[in-house]
């Protein structure tokens, strides 16, 4: 079993759901997002076009993050899902400048969104997080464990994100790879991520 | 394209990174005066001040840990550089502090072949010390300039020469050094400067062919007026000048202590420098 993620880049429409959705899901903090959509433009004037690039974790088979991490907080499953243990996680920082992807963070400190002080709704959200440590994109590992899907997959108005096993042949990720041509960044890294992109 | 510089290493980082470097350096000459039996006082006083420097250092990554009472876990995974660090920070401390403390309080012979293989062990691992910085920053796939084995080859010909940098500052502050001393010091702070300008002109040489983000980190560097000011003419070539008119007059000992100050503040510029100017690798989907 391996996890992995198809996003289509033709379907993308850049509207943000999927990381609004992220952080309603997990309540990360401010500064802090686990997915990202980058807006990025193509060819040369005249001939140029917006391409939304959404970023989570790229779940790595061979992690950079993994491997710099001291501590051994940061590991993969057997599922493929590379996780950070907070509890082991003395937050050097290393591993954020370590992932290729720039897809880490650190959580320095607890702040709130509306100034001084947090809304009931974050302290009871803020307190699933340490603070001090290393924290990622977890491809919603509490929602795949009960049989669902990553909450970005689910909030797509566009479907523009398939989940599923990467490993199994017949798996609609693996058809959409292998049929359209999926594509990872960052290849020529070796870290081969989990996340395939399909052409614009 | 969209650049941006990395912002995760600081100041604190830049100077902990200098301190280790400088202070293995300190250390390693000071042992091999030791060993030799020449300037005692000056090496007794380099390799405790090698060792103190190190242990600063280490307080310093200690700082900036996020969760500092778990400091203990820095060990565990040996693929690491910060872990593989740690190990050779712990050793050259421990070792480094036995032998120093023999050579100064005489409970063993330092020239006896326990003592020796304890020096030698914290020589050696002196030398882990200097070096390891670069491997660190080097295993960073994301920041390009930094990814090359050529990193840690220049940190380690800088901790080499602001090590003996060190030394010479040690020598020239003590009344009772000898012109000589002062001198065979410059010699070879000389040649190690000089060795640092083939080490620092290669690796930048080789990055500017290495790839747009690359050459676009050198350019930073290059029109970074600190960098150039205090790395390449305060922190070398003052330095050089001043060194090469004590070693061809004989004389003008006095020079010895403004370029080591000199040298020391390149040596640390030079590595905030190289840390500031790492651009990271845009993620794109073109």
């Amino acid at each position: 079993m391996r996890y992995g993620m198809v996003i289509d880049l033709r379907k993308c429409i850049g509207c943000h759901t999927c990381t609004v959705a992220c952080k309603a899901e997990n309540y990360t903090g401010p500064g802090i997002f686990w997915n990202i959509v980058k807006d990025q433009e193509s060819g040369k004037y005249p001939l140029v076009r917006r391409v939304f690039l959404p970023l989570p974790c790229m779940q790595c088979e061979d992690p950079s993050c993994v491997s710099v991490c001291p501590t051994g907080a940061s590991y993969r499953r057997a599922d493929g899902i590379i996780l950070v243990d907070p509890e082991k996680c003395i937050g050097c920082g290393y591993c954020v400048e370590g992932c290729p992807y720039g897809r880490r963070y650190l959580n320095k400190k607890r702040v709130g969104y509306y100034g001084k002080g947090e809304t009931p709704n974050e302290q009871i959200g803020y307190s699933q997080h340490e603070t001090g440590v290393a924290e990622k994109c977890t491809f919603c590992s509490h929602l795949v464990e009960q049989g669902k899907e990553p909450v970005c997959v689910k909030a797509c108005p566009v479907k523009a994100r398939t989940f599923g096993n990467l490993e199994d042949p017949n798996s609609e990720v693996s058809q959409l790879i292998t049929s359209k041509k999926g594509f990872q960044l960052l290849k020529e890294l070796g870290t081969n991520p989990s996340v395939f992109y399909l052409p614009a | 394209m969209d650049l941006e510089r990395q912002d995760t290493f600081g100041w604190l980082i830049s100077f902990e990174v200098f301190l280790v470097g400088a202070g293995g350096g300190a250390y390693l000459f000071g042992f091999i005066y030791h060993l030799l039996g020449i300037y005692q006082r000056i090496a007794k006083i380099g390799m405790f001040t090698g060792i103190c420097l190190v242990m600063i250092g280490a307080v310093l990554l200690f700082i900036e840990l996020g969760k500092k009472r778990r400091f203990y876990r820095v060990a565990f995974n040996s693929s690491s550089w910060i872990a593989r660090g740690s190990w050779f920070l712990t050793i050259y401390i421990v070792f480094g502090l036995v032998y120093l403390s023999s050579a100064y309080a005489g409970y063993l012979d330092t020239y006896s072949a326990p003592a020796k293989t304890i020096g030698v062990i914290a020589a050696l691992f002196a030398i882990c010390v200097m070096s390891y910085t670069g491997f660190l920053f080097g295993a960073i796939k994301r920041v390009p300039l930094w990814n090359s084995s050529g990193l840690s080859l220049l940190f380690f010909f800088s901790s080499l020469y602001t090590g003996k940098a060190i030394i010479l500052l040690i020598t020239a502050f003590l009344e009772t050094s000898s012109n000589d001393a002062l001198r065979l010091m410059a010699i070879i702070e000389f040649i190690l400067i000089f060795l640092q300008m083939i080490a620092l002109g290669s690796f930048l040489g080789a990055a500017v062919y290495g790839g747009t983000i690359v050459s676009e980190s050198v350019h930073l560097l290059i029109r970074n007026t600190l960098f150039v000011l205090l790395v390449i003419v305060i922190g070398l070539l003052i330095p050089l000048g001043l060194l090469s008119y004590l070693i061809l007059t004989n004389n003008a000992f006095r020079l010895a202590f403004p370029a080591s100050i000199f040298l020391l503040i390149g040596g640390f510029y030079l590595r905030h420098g190289i840390l500031r100017a790492g651009i990271r690798l845009p993620v794109s989907a073109f």
